[in-house]
């Protein structure tokens, strides 16, 4: 989790790769993820959860 | 392989071979824990039930797939294979659902599943995903779930993905996405970088 990178980020190495039609959706992780993995922190303020879509 | 990458392992491999994803909880307890995480990503009771589901993704990668009868999906970091069987069920016999996991433990209880439910349509693979074992243009759709995340070096994963994918094959993948950057204590912390 601590290594994930932003949309921008994502999004760049999708489009140098060749990927067309990208689409990148951010929803809020869901509380039960956020208890479960946020080891006392609140994650909701750190990181969401991506919907990733390309085509080749 | 970096201290990072360890803990990776350390906590998969654990998980896969105590099936528990709270330790400290009884199996009772994991399993209603692990129940309300799937039902608030959206798998339907069934997959919940499922013992390939250990409530390890961040969402359910194959809600915008628009997987159809006869395609080849492969699940990246497919773990037992909760989300492999459910693209089984849709790609039919025609079809095949692949899972990949670089761990064996998770590999070997995948393929237990397939050969006690009778999935024949599945393919579990012990591999990388930064460098998947199979040939190139190979299938019509990559899905994962909140795994590319623990992984290094992200784009070598999807010049992969982009190598196995057929020309107009799709991606469909949940994945965990920096918002505001972590606390650098934090973000050193392998354990935080293997959840």
């Amino acid at each position: 989790m601590s290594g994930s990178i932003t949309v921008e980020q994502l999004h760049d190495i999708l489009e140098d790769i060749g990927f067309r039609y990208i689409t990148i959706i951010q929803e809020d992780v869901t509380d039960e993820y956020a208890n479960k993995w946020g080891h006392e922190l609140d994650l909701k303020k750190y990181i969401k959860r991506g919907k990733i879509l390309a085509v080749k | 392989m970096n201290q990072k990458q360890e803990a990776v392992k350390r906590l998969y491999r654990e998980i896969a071979l105590s099936g528990k994803l709270y330790s400290s909880l009884s199996e009772e307890e994991n399993i209603e824990k692990i129940k309300k995480l799937s039902e608030s990503l959206g798998y339907d009771p069934e997959d919940i039930e499922s013992e390939a589901n250990m409530g390890l993704g961040c969402g359910n990668p194959l809600e915008n797939a628009h997987v159809k009868a006869g395609e080849i999906i492969v699940d990246l970091g497919c773990g037992k294979g909760l989300d492999t069987f459910k693209a089984a069920k849709i790609v039919g016999d025609t079809g095949q659902s692949v899972g990949i996991d670089r761990l064996f433990e998770m590999v070997d209880k995948a393929k237990e599943i397939a050969r006690k439910r009778k999935f024949h349509n599945t393919k579990f693979i012990q591999s990388e995903i930064d460098q998947i074992d199979l040939p190139d243009d190979y299938c019509d759709c990559v899905i994962s779930n909140c795994v590319i995340n623990l992984v290094d070096d992200k784009k070598k994963v999807y010049q992969e993905i982009y190598r196995i994918l057929k020309p107009n094959g799709r991606v469909s993948i949940s994945d965990i996405i920096q918002y505001h950057a972590l606390p650098a204590d934090i973000k050193d912390d392998p354990k935080l970088h293997a959840t």
